[in-house]
């Protein structure tokens, strides 16, 4: 277990409740310091109450949020001056320009470098200049990128970050969360959808109804990820044999005849699906990308409803 | 933290809302100018005196007098005693309930309060810009009555002006700072209009009808009308017990607010 003072965040046994609405539920979470941690959960899970806890706009019922060791309530101030965050419900006034808006919401942070925002604003292709209420959901959402990557902090608190992005910007989006990282800065990062997180993520901590259903590394959930294959030979007399021969191979399921071809699912590697094929004139081989999501799910969660709505 | 970053977002506010306040303050400065300039055509007619004359004491007391055609008399029926505080209050508690929990229902109260300032800050600096704006609209009015005093021969003296013009500031700012208070202790702006619209027209009624009715006399400290009127600023200058109790219903409504804010979660 990591010591407090490599934890750029920590949150113990955090319980927050309103009523009947449910909130958080005993969350225990540490983020290592340099760490990218992605939330994942559908709407109504937890993400957005854990991270309006770290910064203070609400207070645990019970528990406690740690950020670089200061308590988030009684440390607000300190905690927020290292903080910087991107409100899942994004709305600027319309009236305003983007330079506006941007000192609006860093007006009682120190003096922003002006090139840094410039280098944002250019990477991001958003005009400063323009009214908010002529920008596009997307250049809104870029606009909240420049507010939350501006100023320099040590940790980013991004609540759907890459919500209306399309997916060059996505890219540009997870350039710049790495580029923060390389810098020694810890991100902490929400979606319902678990593809805009595996590119940018290194853990993954999944949200279910306010608990914490599961934590794990990106890497160990890929080596757990399923592949579907589908291999044909080019004389189908080989069918047979070369499903008899997929299915000794460990780890290889669901091995079926499907016409002129024969499917199967595989987990982790694929060099033992690859060997047993070499005995077989293969006409065609294909093996669909890793669906991470349904590896998640599938490992830690019962269902995947309620899970995955959007 | 330095000085400049400690009020910076006072400054950012005004900044953003120099535009509405310039507008309020030259409209109701035309306002005040329009009124005072229709002065010289009345002052003679004593007779206009019987309208008001007539009227019963509580009609005359919400009117603001009975006198039209001396300069008090004049500028307390026309101006001072309903007409400009009631623009000023809706300035002053629309500010106010919408400092803290208008940003709240716009969602953008997160992202000011993302910034390393304690909540009390960001409340005290959103209180800072309603009081700014109703000393500004407040200077507005002075200035043109000041100005045109010797013109109309009002012959008012200036610190009788300024009382009057001090106590009405004070007396809006107190319930726009309540507004603000309520406003933002529940987090919709709505709260805080209705509770101090509701309270300055009841009171204001409590306040006029007080002159006839002989038991409501008790009722009348509870209204801020009679902080801020019946001392007669304008005739007599300062009240030293009305300006105070004004300024504390002020403070009170500061403490009161602050205490509120701190303690909540916020809407998302």
């Amino acid at each position: 277990m990591p010591t407090s003072g490599d934890l750029a965040l920590e949150s113990r046994a955090l319980t927050k409740s309103y009523g009947t609405y449910r909130g958080v539920v005993e969350v225990s979470l540490q983020v290592r310091v340099g760490e990218v941690v992605g939330l994942v959960g559908a709407n109504g899970a937890g993400k957005t109450t854990l991270m309006r806890t770290v910064l203070d706009f609400i207070r645990p019922t019970s528990g406690s949020v740690a950020v670089f060791g200061l308590d988030s309530v009684t440390a607000s101030v300190q905690v927020r001056r290292r903080t910087a965050y991107l409100p899942g419900e994004l709305v600027f006034p319309a009236h305003l320009r983007g330079d506006d808006v941007l000192l609006r919401f860093t007006a009682a942070r120190p003096a922003l470098d002006p090139r840094r925002v410039r280098s944002l604003a250019d990477r991001l292709n958003l005009d400063m200049s323009r009214r908010v209420g002529e920008l596009s959901k997307g250049n809104r959402q870029k606009l909240g990128l420049v507010v939350a990557f501006a100023p320099e902090v040590d940790l980013l608190v991004l609540d759907e970050p890459t919500s209306g992005l399309d997916p060059l910007l996505q890219r540009e989006f997870a350039q710049l969360v790495a580029e923060r990282v390389a810098a020694g800065v810890t991100v902490l990062l929400s979606s319902h959808v678990m593809s805009e997180v595996e590119q940018i993520a290194s853990r993954v901590a999944l949200l279910r109804e306010g608990r914490l259903a599961a934590v794990d590394e990106l890497a160990a959930i890929r080596a757990q990820s399923r592949r579907r294959g589908r291999a044909r030979p080019v004389d189908p007399v080989d069918l047979p044999q070369l499903a008899e021969a997929l299915a000794r191979v460990p780890r290889v399921s669901e091995v079926t005849a499907d016409g002129d071809a024969v499917t199967f699912a595989c987990t982790g590697e694929m060099d033992a699906v690859l060997k047993s094929l070499g005995r077989f004139r293969v006409a065609a081989l294909d093996v669909a990308h890793a669906d991470l999501e349904d590896a998640f799910f599938s490992a830690y969660g019962e269902s995947t409803g309620d899970g995955r709505a959007s | 933290m330095t000085r400049s970053v400690r009020w910076s977002l006072l400054r950012s506010g005004l900044r953003l809302a120099r535009r509405s306040l310039v507008l309020w303050a030259v409209s109701i400065a035309a306002l005040v100018v329009l009124v005072v300039m229709v002065y010289p055509s009345i002052r003679d007619r004593t007779s206009l005196n019987s309208i008001y004359g007539d009227l019963s004491p509580a009609a005359q007391k919400l009117l603001g007098g009975s006198d039209l055609t001396s300069a008090t008399g004049y500028l307390s029926t026309q101006l001072f005693g309903f007409f400009l505080p009631a623009l000023l209050l809706v300035f002053a508690v629309g500010r106010g309930a919408g400092a803290v929990a208008g940003e709240e229902e716009q969602h953008t109260l997160d992202l000011l309060l993302a910034q390393p300032v304690p909540r009390r800050s960001v409340y005290l600096q959103k209180a800072a810009e309603v009081v700014t704006g109703v000393t500004l609209l407040t200077v507005a009015i002075w200035v043109p009555v000041a100005a045109l005093d010797s013109a109309v021969r009002f012959n008012l003296p200036v610190a009788y002006l300024t009382a009057v013009c001090v106590q009405m500031g004070l007396f809006c700012a107190a319930l726009g700072l309540a507004a603000q208070a309520v406003a933002a202790a529940v987090g919709h702006r709505a709260a805080g209009i209705a509770l101090a619209v509701g309270y300055a027209v009841l009171s204001y009624v409590v306040y006029g009808v007080s002159a006839s009715v002989h038991w409501l006399i008790y009722l009348r400290p509870l209204t801020l009308w009679r902080w801020y009127l019946s001392n007669d600023p304008l005739a007599s200058g300062f009240g030293a017990a009305e300006t105070g109790v004004l300024a504390g219903v002020c403070a009170v409504a500061l403490a009161a607010g602050v205490a509120g804010f701190e303690r909540r979660d916020l809407h998302a």
